[in-house]
């Protein structure tokens, strides 16, 4: 089976990001960019159908700059066959939409049954990309993939797509489709070093705006629904309880409610008779809706 | 869509048999604050029916209108027939704001609207708000939350956006207000739907991957034996919760490596994280501080741990845990008894409106 991944290559989250002057700066002495987590394993799991399937070519593309073929590389190494990276300056400050839109043309051009994603890039963490994409590739799409297993013989998959508490709702989708995977779908493959080797000597197709009959407007920030008016530090997490009668916290609330049984501090400590401890808990936890009651 | 004639917000809920699903309405109260700042009108979208008093709910949350919609192909929810009917009513009727609630679902439908519209949509806001021009603001985190965007849909319609449940919050409820019901069952032709539902596994708080998991009830050295900490398993069983260890208790071998919290092991941000004689140093902290509610329980006043948590409990596991275990179980099953009764609360809410 023929299989396009899309990758994007994204700072390392883990690195010191800082917001100047309304910009994101990555900071520190050796700025690591690495492919972004769920790609990794859209990449995995593309080579795993192929080698269930023993035919078809995986083929990695990527809208980024030149620095992105660092990361089409490391797909090689994995065992990918090409890797196609969308490049020009045009493409720059695009949103979810203008890169698929990008990804689409590119796509279309590129013969294959399957399209995998990673759903969610680490650094702009919009999650949408994929469902655009599919729309414009006009293929069904199924998102949160944790799991596929794939029927060959009848050309369809069976799914599994991660929900909230660890439920997993089971799904039926032909092929050709489109999945945005999620994590834990797989644990990708280290590259060998012969899957280096092989992969720093392979050509990485390059497609720029003429190249792709893409006009200017279509792209990049020009062709793009979203705009980002500026950037800001995270807002503080406000650790405290949400209470309507702001005058009172909930635990004085909490406490003017029981009476006896209760050591009387200043500080917000809860104490003295394992009993009414654990009655307060759960009246606690009544109020905030995580238990019945 | 161009931003025209585009008027009315709207919010589009989950429901599920009858009842209003987490986060719906405080994403109503969300609406109401940008329908208020924009002077339009606010609809609430429900697929299928939901109950009286949950409507009187609605209503008392913002809602002017709400519409439940009904196609005979919604009998299964094909998400695909649903994104199809709701963005074919949202053209009809082209509202200039469409909220959906950031729930995996709510999320995937709302992908999906945009895209068949065309319209932009900004997922998993912290923040939504309106801008001196009329237009729909949204805030949402960036690079795993070290930064904030904020955006606008300047040249598209609907401004589409979801937003997360845990920003949102509970606004008081304005008792006398109500809203105009209208069943909404379109006569789209839909397309068959590619995808089929053909099943659901249950996650099992036992088995799944901590990262995944809701509730959160940890153990540390504050149980001093392995026979002590065996408790933590009754606890996490009473609540429907997930066990959990600090890096020493797994170096004892009182646990597996897959339950370890922190630096070394898994960070987890669930609803609940109750942590039972886990001192709090760091290592371990840096995998749970995000944890939206953290109960502590500890001998010690100093212990770091309290310094993070919402409930602070002084007090030894070994008497605190079974008491509250004991009670637990009991809440939990007078908690289910009931839950299909109207909580008292809401019923005369509903009372004192007429």
């Amino acid at each position: 089976m023929n299989i396009v991944v899309c990758v994007k290559q994204v700072p390392d989250v883990e690195s010191r990001v800082v917001v100047e002057k309304g910009e994101i700066s990555i900071q520190g002495l050796i700025v690591s960019d690495v492919i972004n987590p769920q790609d990794l394993m859209a990449i995995e799991e593309a080579l795993r159908i192929k080698e269930v399937d023993g035919e078809g070519q995986v083929t990695l593309v990527s809208l980024g700059t030149p620095r992105a073929e660092e990361a089409l590389r490391k797909g090689l190494a994995m065992g990918a066959d090409e890797a196609m990276l969308l490049c020009d300056l045009a493409f720059e400050g695009g949103d979810s939409y203008a890169t698929a839109v990008v990804l689409a043309k590119a796509i279309s051009t590129i013969p294959h049954e399957l399209v995998l994603c990673g759903q969610r890039a680490d650094d702009t963490q919009s999650g949408q990309a994929g469902v655009y994409l599919a729309k414009m590739l006009g293929v069904p799409v199924v998102r949160g993939v944790v799991k596929v297993e794939e029927n060959l013989v009848e050309r369809k998959l069976k799914l599994q797509r991660k929900l909230e508490k660890g439920d997993r709702e089971v799904v039926e989708c032909p092929i050709p489709a489109l999945l945005t995977v999620e994590t834990g779908l797989n644990s990708p493959r280290n590259p060998t070093i012969k899957g280096v080797l092989r992969a720093k000597n392979k050509e990485i197709t390059r497609r720029d705006l003429q190249q792709l009959q893409m006009s200017a407007e279509e792209v990049g920030a020009a062709g793009s629904k979203i705009k980002v008016t500026h950037i800001s530090p995270p807002k503080p997490k406000m650790k405290g309880l949400f209470v309507p009668d702001s005058k009172m916290s909930s635990f004085d609330k909490m406490r003017a409610i029981m009476e006896g049984g209760i050591t009387q501090k200043k500080s917000d400590f809860l104490e003295g008779d394992p009993k009414d401890i654990a009655a307060q808990i759960i009246r606690f936890l009544r109020e905030q809706k995580i238990i019945p009651g | 869509m161009s931003t025209g004639t585009a008027k009315g917000v709207w919010v589009l809920i989950e429901q599920e048999n009858g009842k209003l699903r987490d986060g719906s309405l405080e994403l109503v109260g969300e609406g109401r604050k940008v329908a208020d700042k924009l002077n339009e009108g606010l609809t609430v979208v429900v697929q299928g029916n939901i109950a009286e008093e949950q409507m009187g709910l609605l209503a008392q949350h913002g809602a002017e209108r709400v519409l439940c919609v009904e196609h005979p192909a919604l009998d299964q929810y094909y998400v695909e027939v649903y994104s199809q009917v709701l963005s074919d009513a949202i053209e009809e009727q082209a509202p200039s704001v469409v909220l959906a609630v950031g729930s995996i679902n709510g999320t995937d439908l709302a992908c999906r609207i945009a895209a068949r519209l065309g319209t932009g949509l900004v997922t998993s806001c912290d923040r939504v708000d309106v801008d001196t021009e009329g237009n729909l603001v949204q805030v949402k985190p960036i690079y795993g939350g070290k930064a904030a965007a904020t955006c606008i849909c300047p040249a598209d319609r609907p401004q589409m956006a979801t937003v997360n449940l845990d920003a949102l919050e509970l606004k008081s409820p304005v008792t006398g207000r109500t809203a105009e019901v209208e069943k909404y069952k379109p006569d789209t032709k839909t397309e068959k739907p590619s995808i089929q539902n053909v099943g659901f596994i249950k996650g099992d708080p036992k088995a799944i991957d901590l990262t995944e998991a809701d509730i959160v009830v940890a153990g540390g050295m504050g149980f001093s034996t392995q026979e002590n900490f065996k408790m933590i398993n009754e606890l996490a069983d009473v609540i429907g919760g997930s066990v959990a260890a600090t890096r020493r208790v797994v170096d004892e071998e009182w646990t597996t490596l897959s339950r370890q919290i922190g630096l070394t092991g898994k960070t987890v941000r669930p609803k609940l994280y109750i942590a039972c004689g886990i001192s709090g140093a760091i290592q371990h902290t840096m995998g749970m501080k995000d944890s939206k509610l953290i109960v502590a329980i500890n001998t010690d006043r100093n212990a770091l741990i309290f310094k993070i948590a919402d409930v602070s409990v002084v007090g030894d596991v070994m008497q605190v845990v079974p008491e509250l275990t004991a009670q637990l179980r009991e809440a939990m099953a007078q908690g289910t008894k009931s839950s299909t009764d109207d909580s008292p609360e809401t019923v005369s809410d509903a009372e004192s409106q007429s």
